[in-house]
């Protein structure tokens, strides 16, 4: 770490050094005082009309610094007058190492290097240009807060702060040990989370060396570390209000600068089946979507195979009328039914995908392809049968119900179909147990993932599968830390 | 987890391996070699005096520090249990492999059990325990289903016979006898070993409930020529012509997992007797904020 020296000449050649080739890069070279100083700033990310009205105007008032003896003025008398006796909006802290002077360009600051002081003043002139604070695409909700997280840090702190505006609220602002030098904040409730954890996950994201730091799930494998896992114990919200509530409920919040995607830990697999909507309608009603959630999530993983190992190996389980349907669709079809409904997953799934990643001008045309060639042409073509399609559709549909499970969803519903296809009853049994323990064995910071689960001791918990009135459930404020094995 | 693993296992979690080998019992024996009533009041006296050789073993398991693994003694008790319980896995692995060999017409297990094992093989007991819950709904609710469809067809007078036969008349009942009755200092801890000095009832109550349903349905006549599959049989809800697969599935999945129980027990026994359990501790520390 390279040392500020008292020669304004030497900083400013290290710095030329370093970004001289750099278009954005912004020195200029003033005297206060007679005192040779330097204006330092990135061009786009520190506003110079800023600048100059908040410094130059001033420090150009010569008759201001008449305190000084000497002429020109020595750097450290004029950085003590700057720092002490000036209403200039100089940061509290100063920057000694180049280190400093870069993190605080590269946070929108301006940095005032004086020669013969070997400390650099930095100023709040931030212009930077940033994503507006929109709603989320991602986590539609029909009440509450529209905000969403944008993509700059210190933005997405304030949207936290204005939400718990309380003392006990910790948002910890560090520099990840990476190339980019991404900085990250941890957030917590100094008196509902836990001290030991919090300071565990502060060391474990201290020790990290991520190659690149691009959203807060790039610390997962630092986090969490294992081979295998379908299920990840964390979650993750774009929005403040969600992330306020889940910080209110003692869980640590992990915000990287340049993502809008907070990440909250430990969490449990019941919140996947949660949502700000279920808190603002009647319980009933919200117990009703849960199970409705549940009920569609299992769908999703198991309808498949379940299909194709009651058609292919047990076909005394299906009445006889949906029996015939079947077997008279399948008579037409050239591949077995496992295959078949193979190929309309994985077709459903490169759909998805491309309209995705498409631009969203072409995603329409292509979902509209799509849904021709898969709903007709190939139904029409004999390919496929319209039990298979209308199965895997279904399945499909009821995947974006719970999207925070997306991925463990799509993996599970290929292994069930594979296994139940071609071990029949015996590999859904397993495979089935497959999904319970990848399910059952998950845990971060000792809370089981499957804790409050509908399966628990209590099955109609306060607020698990479905929800007892809001002001009952408020009595007993749920803490995350109650839940650990 | 460390803190979960160190708890045991819960003694539903006990309970459900217990249920479905006794399952499998009921199964395969013999329908009306005993009667409901036998089964009833003798099988309970047999089940009290095991259930209380089970809590008299458990204390002086737990006096005797019988399953540490250390000293000549508890070797080889861990030793005598290890292969207590290896023949225990290879019954229920034989008995599931006959239900899928004869009710799904499949062989498919002998490929499924070791992938099963194979990713259940890093798994803490909590794990296991808390995916017991899942599969003891699953069972109720594939037990209450059959029970639903066997309401019309149970009838009272059928516990009553021409003859009311003595109640020894056929002997003794047969009592099931499971290595977790006496490995309860190594399953469980604290106050669930001496709760768990209950756990014969929880194979009694299916091995009479079972008899008594089957007795309800078939009557006292049915004799050693049906076998206890024959109430399975029996179910039947509207269009569904063999509803019994549905249980057996069901079964098949609970058995599964007794399966990976017993083979989580064998691998704790093996790294106790053999004091490699110190560096599976050690092994399992590096495990980030999971635990």
């Amino acid at each position: 770490m390279q040392q500020l020296t008292t020669k304004l000449s030497e900083n400013l050649a290290a710095l030329n050094t370093m970004f001289g080739a750099s278009a954005d890069y912004y020195a200029k070279q003033i005297s206060i005082c007679g005192c040779p100083a330097a204006i330092l700033l990135f061009d786009g990310m520190g506003s110079l009309s800023s600048l100059w009205t908040l410094l130059l105007d001033a420090v150009n008032r010569e008759d201001q610094f008449t305190d000084f003896e000497e002429n020109p003025a020595p750097g450290q008398q004029v950085y003590d007058y700057l720092m002490h006796h000036s209403d200039l909006p100089a940061e509290s802290t100063p920057a000694r190492t180049l280190d400093d002077v870069i993190m605080r360009m590269t946070a929108g600051f301006a940095v005032l290097l004086l020669d013969g002081c070997e400390q650099g003043m930095a100023f709040a002139v931030q212009n930077l240009k940033f994503r507006s604070v929109g709603e989320p695409s991602g986590e539609g909700n029909l009440r509450g807060s529209r905000e969403g997280f944008s993509d700059l840090l210190r933005i997405n702190l304030s949207l936290l702060r204005r939400l718990i505006r309380s003392e006990t609220l910790v948002m910890e602002v560090a520099q990840a040990d990476t190339a980019m030098k991404t900085e990250y904040a941890l957030c917590y409730q100094r008196d509902k989370a836990d001290a030991q954890m919090v300071a565990r996950v502060r060391e474990i994201l201290q020790e990290a060396r991520p190659e690149l730091l691009l959203d807060s799930s790039y610390f997962v494998p630092w986090l969490l570390p294992v081979r295998y896992r379908l299920f990840t114990p964390v979650s993750y919200t774009e929005r403040p209000a969600v992330a306020a509530a889940k910080l209110c409920e003692g869980k640590i919040l992990i915000l990287v600068n340049g993502s809008p995607s907070a990440m909250v830990l430990p969490a449990l697999f019941a919140e996947n089946f949660e949502c700000l909507d279920d808190y603002a309608t009647t319980a009933f009603f919200s117990s009703f979507i849960r199970i409705l959630k549940y009920v569609s999530f299992y769908l999703t993983i198991f309808l498949p195979g379940i299909f194709v190992c009651l058609a292919v190996y047990l076909p005394e389980l299906i009445p006889p009328q949906l029996l015939s349907k079947i077997a008279a669709a399948e008579q037409g079809t050239p591949l077995p039914l496992f295959a078949e409904m193979v190929m309309v997953i994985l077709i459903l799934e490169l759909i998805r995908e491309a309209g995705l990643r498409m631009p969203q001008s072409l995603g329409h045309s292509v979902s509209l392809v799509a849904a021709l060639i898969i709903g007709d042409a190939a139904v029409a073509a004999g390919l496929m049968s319209t039990p298979v399609i209308l199965t895997a559709c279904i399945t499909s549909v009821a995947l974006f119900i719970t999207p925070s499970l997306y991925e463990p969803a799509t993996l599970l519903r290929l292994m069930v179909v594979t296994a139940a296809g071609l071990a029949g009853p015996v590999g859904l049994a397993g495979v089935f147990l497959v999904f319970l323990f990848s399910l059952s064995e998950v845990a971060a910071m000792g809370v089981p993932y499957l804790a409050q689960h509908p399966f628990p001791h209590k099955p109609l918990a306060d607020d698990g599968v479905i929800r007892r009135d809001y002001r009952q459930m408020s009595r007993q404020p749920f803490n995350i830390w109650q839940r650990r094995g | 987890m460390q803190q979960e693993q160190d708890r045991g296992f819960s003694l539903s979690a006990l309970g459900l391996g217990l249920v479905t080998a006794s399952l499998a019992e009921c199964f395969y024996s013999s329908a009306g070699a005993y009667g409901a009533r036998s089964i009833l009041l003798l099988g309970f006296l047999s089940t009290a005096g095991l259930a209380a050789a089970a809590g008299l073993f458990a204390a002086l398991a737990e006096k005797f520090d019988l399953f540490s693994g250390q000293g000549f003694l508890p070797k080889l008790a861990g030793w005598g249990f290890f292969v207590w319980f290896a023949l225990e896995t290879g019954r229920t692995i034989a008995a599931a492999q006959i239900v899928c060999r004869e009710h799904f017409g499949s062989n498919a297990l002998i490929t499924v059990l070791p992938v099963l094992l194979l990713v259940s093989w890093q798994m803490n007991g909590s794990a296991l325990d808390r995916s017991a819950r899942a599969i003891w709904w699953l069972l109720a609710a594939g037990i209450l289903a059959c029970l639903a469809g066997l309401w019309d067809q149970m009838h009272w007078h059928r516990l009553f016979g021409a003859e009311d036969p003595s109640l020894w008349a056929d002997g003794w009942p047969k009592i099931l006898i499971y290595p977790e009755y006496f490995a309860l200092p190594l399953l469980c801890q604290g106050k669930k070993v001496r709760r768990g000095a209950l756990l014969p009832f929880w194979s009694y109550a299916v091995q009479a409930g079972y008899a008594f349903v089957l007795e309800l349905v078939l009557g006292q006549a049915a004799g050693p020529d049906y076998s206890g599959l024959e109430l399975l049989r029996a179910w039947a809800l509207g269009y569904f012509s063999r509803l019994d697969a549905l249980l057996l599935l069901l079964w098949s999945a609970a058995a599964l997992w007794r399966i990976c129980l017993l083979a989580f027990v064998l691998r704790t026994l093996w790294q106790r007797n053999s004091g490699m359990e110190k560096n599976a501790c050690i092994r399992n520390q590096n495990k980030g904020a999971q635990t």
